[in-house]
C-alpha cells in the first residue's frame, strides 16, 4: 500500500508536552505512510490523546514539529486542518444539534458548498444506520451513535488523514463493524487512519503498523509483525509496557460458593 | 435498615463537606438563608396564640406551602441526593418496605427537613396553649411533617422516569430559574397586598386550600384551641387515612420503577435544518453557521434559555409591580424596552465557555476567530434586538407611546452593540468553562465565582461607559430637545453596529492564534486521579 517514492501521510518530529511536572508526552517521532492503518496504543495515561491532540492542531505542543505531508499543522492550521479528520475520544459535540444540523454545521464551518454538505451527509447518515436518528437531538442519541455521527463529521469534508482517538471503545459489535467497514474504505482509497486503543485483536486485524507507547514515550514503532514477532499482540504490548501479575493465592474466596 | 442510610446519609454529607469548598460555603449560605426563614415561620405560627381571627387562614396558607415547597423542592432538585432515589436501590437485595423505610430515613436526615421541623412546631406555641388541645396539637404537627415527606417521596417516585430522561431534566431546570424570579415577584405583590387590605384578601385563596389535607391539619389545630376535640381528631384521623393511602400509592409505584421505560426522544422532521425557519435569512457561510447554532441552542438548551428569558421578564415583571402599585405607564415607559438589551447583552460574556470543549469543532475545522465571533456576537445581537423590538411594540400599544417605538429600538441597538463589543472582547480574554451542573445560576467552576463576579461587573462598567454618546442623546432628547430622540432612532442602530464590529475585531486579533489556548481554557479540568 505504501509507496516509497510518497512521502509520509504524518511525519512527528520530537513532540513534547509537560503539564505541570507530570510528562505528558516526552520527545516522540513518528512517520506514518500514506495509505497506512496505524495503531497507536498504549495503558491508560501513557499520552495517547495528549499526542493526537498535538498532531490535530487542539493542543500546542512545548516542542516539536508535525507534518501532514508538506502541510505544517503549528505554522500552516487552516491548511493542514483542511485534509485532517478527527474524532476525539471525549466526544464532546454539539449535542443538542440533531445529528443532520451537526453535520451541516461542521459542512459549513470547513466552507464547503451547502449541496455538498447536504448530499455528503445524507449517504454517510444512511451507510452509518444513523437515518432514523437524523432528525434526534444528539444528547439523546447513544454512545455508539454519537461515535458515529462523529465518525460522519469527520469524514465530510473528505480528509486525506483521519485521527481517531479510540474509536471502538464502549460501543456495540454491530456499530463497531459498521465503523470499521467505512474505516477499510477509506484507507483503500490511498488515505491513512491513524487511530488509539484498547482492543488489541482489532488493532491486530486492521492495522499495517503499530506504535506503542508508555509513560510518554514510544517504546516500539514498526510493521505489525515486527512487533509481535511470532506473539499476540497482546502478549507483545504486555511485555513492551510491563504489567503486575495478578496474585494466585489472593482471591481465593472468588469462585468459591461461601457468601 | 434505618441506621443504615442515616448513616450513609451523613457519611455522604460528612464527605462532600469535606472534599468540596463550594459545598462549604453552600453549607453557609444555606444557614444564612435557612435560619432567618425557619425563624419567621417560627415566630409567625407561635404568635397566633390569642388570635382567633387571622390564625386559621394564616396557618392554612403556610401548612399548605410546606408539603407543596418540599414537593416541589424534591422534584426540581431529583438526583441531587442520590440516598432519595428508590431506583438505585432496585439492585440490591431489600425488599420494599426496607426500601421505603430507609428512604424516609434518609430523607428525614438533614438540615432542610430539620428546619422544617423546628418551623412547623412554632404551631405548637401558636395553638397548644389553650386548654387540654396540646396532644392533638403535636399529632397534627407529626401529621403536617409526613405529609410533605411522603408526598416528596410519592410525586419523585412517581415521576422518576420523566426526571431521569434529558427532556424531564431540561425542564425542571428551566421550571427551577423560572420559579426563583417568579417567586421573588409574588412575594413582593403578596406582602403588599397583605399589607393594603390585611387578611381578609387571603380569603379566596384560604378557601379552596382547607379542603386539601393540610388544611384538614391547620383546622384540626384550631378545633384543638378551641376545645371542639372530637371534630379536631376526626380530622386527624381523616389526614391518617390519606397518609396511608400515600405509602400505598408510593409502594406501587416504586414496584413500576423497574418497567417503566423512560420517554424516547421524538424526531421532528424540522430538525433536519441547522437554520430555524425564522432565521432562513442568514448566509450558508461559517459565520452564518454559527449564527444559527448559537439561536437554536438559544433555546434548546436550558442554560441559555433561562439566560435569554430574565432579561425579558425581568423588565415585565417590574412593570407588572408597578402597574399593581397603581402607578400608570405613560408615553416614556416604551423606552423600558432598550433594558432587554442592556441586561441580555451581559448573559453573553464568556461565549466560547458555552461552547465548552464542544469548541474544538470550531477549531479542528480550522481557525477563524473573526467568522465565529461575528457569528455568536450576531445571534446574540438579533435575539436581543428582536426581543427589544417585540417589548417595545407591547409597550407603544398598552401605553400608546407609538412615537417613542423607534427611540427604544435606537437606544437597544446602539447599548446592545455596545454590550456585545465587551462581550466579544471579555470571552476571548477571560473565558473560563461553564459547570456542567444542575445550577443554571452557577458562574463558573473551580472556585472561580468570585473572578466571575469581577469580571461580569469590569463588563458592565465597559459597556455602560460605551454606552454614554447613546446614553447622553437620549437624556438630552428626553429634556430639552425632541428633535434629538429623532436622532437617538437614527444614530443608534449606526453606533451599534460599528461598536460591535470593532469589539469583534479587537477580540478576533487576540483570538485568532490562540484557539488551542480558548479551548484548553473553556475545557473543563478533570479531576486528578
Amino acid at each position: 500500500m505504501t509507496t516509497p517514492a510518497e512521502g509520509p501521510a504524518l511525519d512527528v518530529r520530537g513532540l513534547a508536552k509537560t503539564f505541570g511536572t507530570k510528562v505528558a508526552v516526552a520527545d516522540i517521532d513518528l512517520v506514518v505512510p500514506p495509505g497506512c492503518f496505524f495503531g497507536l496504543v498504549g495503558p491508560n495515561g501513557a499520552g495517547k490523546t495528549t499526542s493526537l491532540k498535538m498532531m490535530t492542531g487542539l493542543l500546542r505542543p512545548d516542542a516539536g514539529d508535525v507534518h501532514i505531508g508538506a502541510l505544517d499543522v503549528w505554522r500552516s492550521p487552516v491548511e493542514a486542518k483542511s485534509v485532517i479528520g478527527v474524532l476525539p475520544e471525549d466526544l464532546a459535540l454539539f449535542e443538542r444539534l440533531t445529528g443532520t444540523e451537526l453535520l451541516t454545521y461542521t459542512g459549513l464551518l470547513r466552507r464547503m458548498d451547502p449541496e455538498v454538505i447536504a448530499a455528503r451527509a445524507n449517504e454517510l447518515l444512511d451507510v452509518l444506520g444513523l437515518r432514523e436518528a437524523a432528525g434526534a437531538l444528539v444528547v439523546d442519541y447513544s454512545h455508539g451513535m454519537r461515535k458515529k455521527v462523529a465518525l460522519a463529521a469527520a469524514l465530510l469534508h473528505g480528509p486525506r488523514i483521519l485521527f481517531l482517538d479510540e474509536p471502538f471503545e464502549a460501543i456495540d459489535p454491530v456499530s463497531a463493524r459498521t465503523i470499521r467497514s467505512v474505516l477499510e474504505r477509506f484507507t483503500d482509497g490511498g488515505h491513512t487512519v491513524v487511530f488509539s486503543s484498547h482492543v488489541m485483536e482489532l488493532v491486530e486485524r486492521l492495522c499495517d503498523r503499530v506504535a506503542v507507547m508508555n509513560l510518554g514515550r514510544i517504546v516500539a514503532d514498526g510493521p505489525l509483525d515486527e512487533i509481535r514477532r511470532g506473539r499476540s499482540l497482546e502478549d507483545a504490548f504486555v511485555d513492551l509496557v510491563g504489567a503486575a501479575e495478578t496474585a494466585g493465592e489472593q482471591l481465593g474466596w472468588l469462585g468459591s460458593s461461601s457468601g | 435498615m434505618v441506621g443504615v442510610f442515616v448513616r450513609l446519609k451523613l457519611a455522604l454529607l460528612r464527605n462532600s463537606l469535606r472534599r468540596n469548598r463550594q459545598h462549604q460555603v453552600g453549607l453557609v449560605a444555606a444557614l444564612l438563608v435557612c435560619l432567618p426563614l425557619v425563624a419567621v415561620a417560627f415566630g409567625t405560627l407561635a404568635a397566633l396564640h390569642g388570635r382567633p381571627a387571622h390564625r386559621l387562614d394564616v396557618t392554612i396558607i403556610l401548612f399548605s406551602a410546606v408539603p407543596a415547597g418540599w414537593t416541589a423542592a424534591s422534584v426540581l432538585f431529583f438526583g441531587v441526593d442520590e440516598t432519595l432515589d428508590p431506583a438505585l436501590l432496585l439492585p440490591l437485595p431489600l425488599d420494599r418496605g426496607d426500601v421505603m423505610r430507609g428512604v424516609l430515613a434518609a430523607s428525614i436526615t438533614g438540615i432542610a427537613p430539620l428546619a422544617v421541623l423546628v418551623a412547623l412546631s412554632g404551631a405548637i406555641l401558636g395553638f397548644g396553649r389553650e386548654g387540654g388541645g396540646l396532644p392533638l396539637v403535636i399529632v397534627a404537627v407529626v401529621c403536617e411533617f409526613l405529609l410533605g415527606l411522603v408526598g416528596a417521596r410519592l410525586a419523585t417516585t412517581l415521576l422518576s422516569a420523566v426526571l431521569r430522561s434529558r427532556r424531564g431534566r431540561d425542564i425542571s431546570a428551566l421550571l427551577f430559574a423560572l420559579m426563583i424570579v417568579l417567586i421573588s415577584a409574588t412575594t413582593q405583590g403578596f406582602l403588599a397586598a397583605l399589607r393594603n387590605a390585611g387578611t381578609t384578601t387571603l380569603r379566596p385563596v384560604v378557601r379552596p386550600l382547607s379542603w386539601f389535607p393540610p388544611g384538614w391539619v391547620a383546622r384540626a389545630m384550631a378545633d384543638a384551641a378551641a376545645h371542639r376535640y372530637g371534630m379536631a381528631a376526626a380530622l386527624l384521623l381523616a389526614v391518617a387515612a390519606v397518609l396511608g393511602l400515600m405509602l400505598w400509592a408510593w409502594a406501587w409505584a416504586i414496584d413500576r420503577l423497574g418497567t417503566t421505560p423512560e420517554p424516547q426522544a421524538r424526531t421532528k422532521p424540522s430538525q433536519l435544518n441547522l437554520f430555524a425557519r425564522p432565521f432562513g435569512w442568514l448566509p450558508r457561510t461559517r459565520t452564518g453557521a454559527v449564527a444559527a447554532k448559537e439561536l437554536r441552542y438559544l433555546w434548546r438548551e436550558p442554560r441559555r434559555r433561562v439566560n435569554a428569558l430574565l432579561p425579558v421578564m425581568i423588565p415585565m415583571l417590574a412593570l407588572v409591580a408597578e402597574r399593581l402599585r397603581g402607578g400608570r405607564l405613560d408615553h416614556r415607559t416604551v423606552l423600558i424596552a432598550a433594558s432587554v438589551a442592556v441586561l441580555g447583552s451581559g448573559t453573553f460574556f464568556n461565549q466560547f465557555g458555552t461552547d465548552g470543549q464542544a469548541f474544538w469543532t470550531n477549531v479542528s475545522a480550522g481557525d477563524d476567530a473573526e467568522a465565529d465571533l461575528l457569528g455568536k456576537g450576531g445571534a446574540a445581537f438579533v435575539f436581543l434586538l428582536g426581543a427589544g423590538v417585540v417589548m417595545a411594540t407591547v409597550l407603544s400599544a398598552i401605553s400608546g407611546g407609538w412615537a417613542y417605538l423607534p427611540v427604544a429600538v435606537g437606544v437597544a441597538a446602539g447599548t446592545c452593540g455596545a454590550g456585545l463589543a465587551v462581550a466579544a472582547v471579555i470571552s476571548v480574554r477571560a473565558p473560563f468553562p461553564m459547570p456542567d451542573a444542575r445550577n443554571l445560576f452557577a458562574a463558573g467552576g473551580s472556585g472561580a465565582g468570585c473572578a466571575v463576579a469581577l469580571l461580569q461587573l469590569l463588563g458592565l462598567i465597559g459597556q455602560a461607559v460605551l454606552a454614554i454618546p447613546i446614553a447622553l442623546l437620549t437624556l438630552a432628547g428626553l429634556e430639552w430637545s425632541t428633535p434629538l430622540l429623532a436622532a437617538v432612532a437614527l444614530v443608534g442602530p449606526v453606533y451599534g453596529w460599528f461598536v460591535w464590529r470593532a469589539g469583534v475585531r479587537v477580540a478576533a486579533r487576540f483570538a485568532q492564534p490562540r484557539q488551542p489556548e480558548l479551548l484548553d481554557a473553556v475545557s473543563p479540568r478533570r479531576k486528578a486521579a
